[in-house]
Formats: C-alpha cells, structure tokens, sequence
C-alpha cells in the first residue's frame, strides 16, 4: 500500500503561546541588555526602563502563560517537582528566576528615591550578582522556549535548531530596536543601536533563508506547514517583508552611509515588532502537523 | 509483567468505526465534540480509474520512549509497571505540549465543555470531572478484569488484536517478530506498542 495518510493538523498551540513567545523573549532579551549597559554607558533611566519593561513584558507573557493558554492554571504549582526533565518546567523557573532577580537587580538604581533608599543600599552590594543570574536567566528563556518547540521530532517544522536560534537572535534585535527607538533616535548611541539591528537583522535573514531551506527539503509534515505559512498574505506582508527585509535594508543604508533619520529607529522598532510577532504567532499555528505512516 | 501489545490487521478493517463507538462508550469519550481515542481513517487515493480506499484505525501507541511523557511538565503523563502510558488528571495542567509531541496524533484536550455535557449524559457515574489532557488507555480496567478492551472485543472483522508481546506463543508475537506487522514511524524512535499489517 502506497503512503495513504496526508499530514493532519492537531489540536494545539493557539495564539497565546505567540504572544507568550513574544513578550517572553522580548523581556528577557531587555533584561539581559540592562545588565550589558550597566557595565558601559548606560545611563541610569536606560537600565530602569529597560530592566522595568522587561519585568512587566515578563509579567505578561507569565500571564498568557497561565490563564489563556492554559486549562488548569492552577496545576503549574506542579511543574516545579519536574524540573529535571521537563522544558516547560525550566521555563517556569526561568521567570521566576528573572522575576525575583531582575526586581534586586533594579531597585538599587532608584536609590534617589526616599522610599527605596533604605533597601537600595541593602542591595547595592549585590547588584552585579542579582542582575547576573537575572541576565543569564533571560538569556536561556528564548532559548529554552524555542527549543521547547523544537525538541518533538514529530513536528518538522519545528524540529530544528534554527528555531531556538532565530528566536535568540530577533528577541535582541527587538530589545535593541526599543531601546534605541525610546532613547537614542538620534543620540550618542545611535551609530550603536543601528549597527546591532543590522547585524542580527542580517543573520535573521540568513537564518531564516535556511529555515526555508530546512522544510522545504524535510518531511511532507514540515513543508505542508511551511506552504500554509507562504499562502498566508498577513504573514508575508509582516515577516519577510516588513519584519526583516525593510529592516535590514533601512538600517544598512544608515549603518554604511552615516545619514541620520529622527523616524528610523521609530519606523525599524514598528516593523521589527510587527515582524516578529508575525513569525511567532505564525510558526506556532502551522507546525502541528503529523504524518505517522512509515516512509 | 505481561507486556500488552495490539496489531491492527488493516486488510481486513472495513472502517465500520464500531471500535470508535465502543471505546466511547466505554470511556465517554467525548463524541459529541467528535473527539475520540481511537477512531478510523478513511482514506481515498487516486484518480480515477486509478483509485483505492483504505481504513487506518488509530490510537495512542502506548511507546516504550513515549515523546508525550518526556514534555509533561507536572508528571501527569506517567507509564505504568505494565508500560501503559497514562494520564493522572489531578495534575494534568492542560498546557497541550504532549499533544504537540505526540507523533500518532492520539491525543486531544477534554475541554470544560466536554467535561459538562459528560456530566449531563452520565450524571453520577461520568468518568471525566475535571479539564485534561485525554487518550486512550488501553482499557486497563478491562485488561485488570481479564478482559480485552473494548475496540478488540467490538471488531467484527477482528481487525484488531491484543496479547502480550513477550509470549512467543500469542499470535501478537508472532506477527512481530516475523516482520509482518510494523510499527508506525520507527525513525521517532519512540517505540510503539501498536502495529500494523498493512
């Protein structure tokens, strides 16, 4: 009997594990910079806003996490006797690493504040080790939550290490293009800012070219996902197009000619986002596909 | 330890889907959201003149490496001594990873809804009560009763047969071990105890 069965989409990943991704990665990547700039130039108001934004974008994906994805909230109190083996279990603890780490690693900054002051400068000693392990904890999260995905070898579409590792990589550029958008449009730091956004645009797009290349030699499960994804006009528009070829090009031109533009760092961080909440909310919709007949 | 297996004859299934039937009513499975923990595929290939039709009964394959337990976050997910794979809906959190990972697709969320309409069909003596992860488990109470579960006993082509893989003598051994009946995707690795004849 020749290969009957055709991949079959299951019951699975919705949106609210996109937008988990999204802010997720987004506020760990923040995290970890806040820690980066502590050590440079960085004035104080970037490493509040920084660390803060990714507190709360944090907060949010812990949200999603917890009560529109999951169906009984409650039982992630278990997830923590299974950290061993499980990926989503090392997620949990990953925020709550960040969470607790990254709020110590903070209020030392606001010690100006008569209400902080006190436990400021209890902390103050600390600062570098707290900001350590929440930077090295928002590091591994888009990581850990990409290769959560990838890990299963049933799905083809994910099972791949690119996936983790494009997910590191526009989490930063993400972090990057917000920062440089609220601080430096056309600062000190804007030469910076700009550089970072090309670079990781550039291996975004190489990445990317790969994934491509990836499902489209892999299983009949993997490029049934990947067509689905190529036949949707919302997600051409805003990854490919919007989310890393205009990027890429824009901060290029800046990058290589010196021009300075005040709407650029504004217009890379609209489409930086739109992209890769597109990329997100897309590959986890179009990947559950199975196609148990043996080849 | 008696190590259950199943071999589906799919020469002989006629798709009649009286295994899904009795499996739902065994289970309450939640057939009215056409939500089953074994059903039967019926598939057409071809063009004409050129066609065919096949019937591929599906279920969980109860692997020896299941992908499913090793994603659980809460060790809802566990195998027993007998090396069924089982679902402890206590813990089970819902977050849906085991229905991504599992290859065979046997898996499917046991929704508020569904736990609802259960409670309406069966009233005191509805099974499900709470929102889980749900999937078939190879009747263990009928297996601990000395019975076979309920799509085997139900088959009327017996398309579907059950018997401990490690008796040499059970004709699901003998399938086995002569290469007539295969497991599906044995390049996952994950070792199923479901096999087919094909």
């Amino acid at each position: 009997m020749a290969n009957p069965m055709h991949p079959e989409r299951q019951e699975g990943y919705e949106w609210p594990v996109g937008v988990y991704l999204f802010f997720g990665g987004l506020g760990g990547a923040l995290i970890t910079l806040s820690y980066i700039f502590h050590f440079f130039a960085a004035t104080v108001p970037m490493i509040r806003l920084a660390t803060l934004s990714g507190l709360v974008l944090f907060a949010i994906a812990g949200v999603f996490l917890i009560f529109f994805d999951l169906e009984r909230p409650l039982n992630a109190i278990y997830s923590l006797n299974n950290v061993t083996k499980s990926g989503i279990s090392w997620d949990v603890v990953l925020i709550i690493l960040n969470f607790v780490f990254g709020i110590l690693f903070v209020i030392p900054e606001f010690s100006n504040y008569s209400i902080f002051s006190g436990l400021a400068s209890l902390l103050a000693p600390y600062q570098v080790f707290f900001g350590l392990i929440a930077a090295i904890s928002g590091f591994l999260f888009p990581i850990i939550s990409a290769g959560l995905l990838a890990a299963p070898a049933a799905i083809p579409l994910w099972h791949t290490p690119a996936l983790p590792l494009l997910y590191l990589i526009t989490s930063f550029s993400l972090a990057i293009a917000y920062l440089g958008a609220l601080f430096s449009p056309v600062g000190t730091l804007y030469t910076t800012f700009l550089g970072g956004i090309f670079a990781l645009t550039a291996l975004t797009f190489a990445i990317s070219l790969a994934y491509l290349e990836h499902t489209h030699n892999g299983p009949i499960e993997a490029k049934e996902g990947m067509h689905r994804m190529l036949k949707t006009p919302r997600f051409i528009l805003l990854y490919p197009v919007v989310g890393v070829l205009f990027p890429l090009v824009l901060s290029a031109y800046l990058f290589f000619t010196g021009a300075t533009l005040t709407w650029a760092m504004l217009a890379l961080t609209i489409a930086l986002f739109l992209g890769g909440f597109a990329a997100r909310n897309c590959v986890v919709n179009n990947g559950i596909e199975t196609y148990p007949w043996p080849y | 330890m008696t190590r259950y297996g199943m071999v589906i004859d799919l020469r002989s299934c006629v798709g009649c889907q009286a295994c899904s039937a009795a499996c739902a009513l065994e289970n309450q499975t939640p057939y009215w959201s056409n939500k089953w923990r074994t059903t039967v595929k019926d598939i057409q290939v071809g063009q004409y003149p050129n066609t065919g039709r096949h019937f591929v009964p599906t279920i969980c394959m109860h692997c020896k490496e299941p992908a499913c337990m090793t994603v659980c976050p809460t060790k809802a997910t566990f195998k027993t001594d007998d090396g069924f794979i089982l679902v402890n809906y206590d813990t089970c959190l819902g977050c849906k990873a085991c229905i991504a990972a599992c290859p065979y697709g046997a898996r499917y969320v046991y929704s508020k809804e569904d736990v609802q309409q259960d409670k309406e069909i069966y009233g005191d003596n509805a099974q499900h009560t709470k929102v889980h992860i749900d999937k078939c488990t190879f009747c263990q109470d009928r297996i601990a009763r000395g019975m076979e579960p309920a799509c085997v006993s139900t088959c009327p082509t017996t398309s579907r047969m059950v018997g401990d893989l490690d008796d040499p003598t059970s004709a699901v051994a003998k399938a086995v071990s002569s290469g007539l009946a295969k497991p599906l995707r044995p390049d996952l690795g994950t070792e199923p105890r479901v096999y087919y004849i094909y």
